[in-house]
């Protein structure tokens, strides 16, 4: 019988992936491209959006996984 | 009677309602304080997001956006991180291990009674600070919307809470949140779609944004809160982790049937939630800016910022695109998000009151009957400090509660329920004095950081540069866990996580 599943190297992947928020507004330099025009309308409202989904989906992810790490 | 007064009373008659029905369906403690576990899934889900967004979320945000531009993502990227880490982490084994509070996990875990002091403790802390912060706001914004004075504001709010929690419980709560976060949902879709008809569509939208905004074009750019990389670091990391700690979300997996249903409920109030984030980043927080900055009706005469102040923001973009009508619609979500917000942070303390602190301080379980009264006297005791306390306070800044709040969640709740969760070596000693240490270091660092010691007690420079101690205090609480678990004997926990 394999070992259950452990959750660190998703925690691990979560805090990588969120790691450039804090950063981006501590150093606004780093994000200069937020302000560009991207498809006619400015980065940051395609670039924020897409960030809180990539984190939705996640959690949705993160849904199986705890079921099967918890048996 | 205004459009606004109206809502304020179909608000009021609603919620009643709820009440009388929800207090129709049981009376015993697991009705009280669980709803007696029969909560599904996703009605859970939707009660999760109704308690979590709060008037901060849907005036506050907005009116940050208003001033400061698109590092409000901040406080809309971090707690979807922290839902993510909750349902990965937490909600299946709180579920599994306990039944009514946070206190009943710890138990399970550690195998000492003493965890219920600690957990009611932490509860009643957490849920205090934070209502108070809402209250003081809340009441400033009713007695805008609806021409109360403070006081009047603050005691209708904490009279309503009282009733619903005392005699409708967790089940009159849920029922609350389920029909605000419904309400909130359609009302920041609709005023979204408004937004885009009334500018013309989204190029339009942001275009006629950076003409208006003091920062141009940059108002999309980072940077607005000027922040230190530490503030920055610690801020994300608190507001983050501060979810996992947040008693009012916790008690919520209680109420569903099994940990499939506590985590389907993550699931669906991320997605709601997540939801109103983009639809608030992207459109509203852009409307209010292209529909209220250049607008002289919505600015002050004295030149001071916009009518009633920045968190009027949003409820003048309502004016601006529904008139009278959708301000008081807007009006009416607001106040019930208040006081769905405020019913769940009364429960967790009172829930915590009643079933940890009296069961253990007598030194065995009180009969169900008691139990029930005690809690029903402790939603009265927990309402009454809070509505004192807020009028106490009303004139004072009390921005850094929201922050504590945070704080002492991500440093007390978060590493004692990680530890007993998944380090077999957490014994009862290690996890209080962990969590006292998280606790006390929150307090300490946020009085002399500059919103305390310089703001508010006049010294030239503070002792701890940020207002933000998370990233100092939640290593610490870990540190003294696992430094006084080590020390002492070791002995075998009562469950798995």
């Amino acid at each position: 019988m394999s070992k259950p599943p452990r959750p660190w190297a998703r925690v691990l992947l979560a805090a990588v992936l969120f790691l450039p928020t804090p950063i981006v507004a501590a150093r606004p330099a780093l994000a200069g491209f937020l302000a560009d025009d991207w498809l006619g309308v400015p980065a940051a409202v395609l670039a924020i959006p897409a960030y809180l989904l990539l984190f939705i989906l996640i959690a949705q992810s993160n849904s199986g996984f705890s079921a099967r790490m918890e048996g | 009677m205004s459009a606004s007064i109206l809502s304020f009373f179909a608000t009021i008659a609603v919620t009643l309602a709820i009440t009388v029905w929800a207090g129709r369906r049981g009376q015993s403690k697991a009705a009280l304080y669980t709803a007696g576990g029969e909560i599904s899934g996703g009605q859970n889900g939707l009660a999760i997001a109704g308690d979590f967004l709060s008037a901060t979320t849907l005036l506050g945000t907005t009116a940050l956006f208003y001033a400061k531009g698109a590092d409000t993502a901040l406080y809309y990227i971090c707690p979807l991180v922290g839902f993510a880490l909750m349902l990965l982490l937490i909600a299946g084994p709180l579920r599994r291990l306990g039944r009514f509070t946070i206190g009943d996990v710890m138990v399970a875990r550690l195998g000492d009674e003493r965890m219920r002091l600690f957990a009611a403790a932490s509860s009643i802390v957490i849920a205090l600070i934070y209502l108070i912060a809402q209250m003081v706001g809340a009441g400033t914004l009713i007695s805008v919307l609806f021409g109360l004075s403070f006081t009047a504001a603050v005691l209708t709010m904490g009279g309503l809470v009282t009733i619903y929690v005392a005699f409708g419980g967790m089940l009159a709560a849920t029922w609350v949140q389920i029909v605000k976060a419904v309400l909130l949902v359609a009302s920041v879709a609709g005023m979204s779609l408004l937004v885009l008809g009334q500018t013309g569509g989204p190029a339009a939208l942001y275009d006629r944004v950076a003409g208006l905004h003091p920062l141009g074009a940059h108002v999309f750019d980072a940077g607005g809160f000027q922040m230190d990389m530490f503030s920055a670091l610690s801020f994300a990391v608190g507001q983050s982790l501060g979810i996992l700690g947040l008693p009012h979300l916790l008690i919520r997996f209680f109420t569903v049937p099994d940990e499939a249903a506590a985590r389907k409920s993550i699931v669906v109030a991320v997605w709601i939630i997540g939801a109103v984030f983009m639809l608030l980043f992207a459109i509203v927080g852009p409307g209010a800016i292209a529909l209220v900055m250049g607008d002289p009706a919505y600015q002050a005469a004295d030149g001071s910022g916009i009518i009633g102040g920045g968190n009027m923001a949003v409820l003048h973009l309502a004016t601006a695109l529904g008139g009278q009508p959708l301000y008081g619609i807007m009006a009416g979500i607001a106040f019930a998000t208040i006081l769905a917000v405020v019913a769940g942070l009364t429960i967790s303390a009172a829930s915590a009151s009643s079933h940890d602190l009296a069961n253990t301080l007598r030194g065995q379980p009180l009969p169900d009957r008691t139990e029930v009264a005690v809690f029903r006297l402790a939603t009265v005791a927990i309402s009454v400090a809070a509505m004192l306390l807020a009028i106490l306070f009303q004139h004072e800044n009390v921005a850094f509660l929201a922050a504590l709040v945070f704080a002492i969640a991500a440093s007390t709740n978060f590493p004692v329920l990680i530890l007993a969760l998944y380090w077999n070596r957490t014994t009862a000693a290690g996890a209080m004095a962990g969590g006292f240490a998280g606790l006390v270091g929150s307090v300490v660092l946020i009085v002399l950081g500059p919103s305390v010691w310089v703001k508010i007690l006049g010294h030239a420079a503070p002792v701890f540069p940020s207002d933000y101690p998370t990233l100092v205090t939640v290593p610490l609480a870990f540190a003294v866990a696992i430094a006084v678990s080590l020390m002492g004997a070791r002995k075998p926990l009562a469950s798995g996580a």
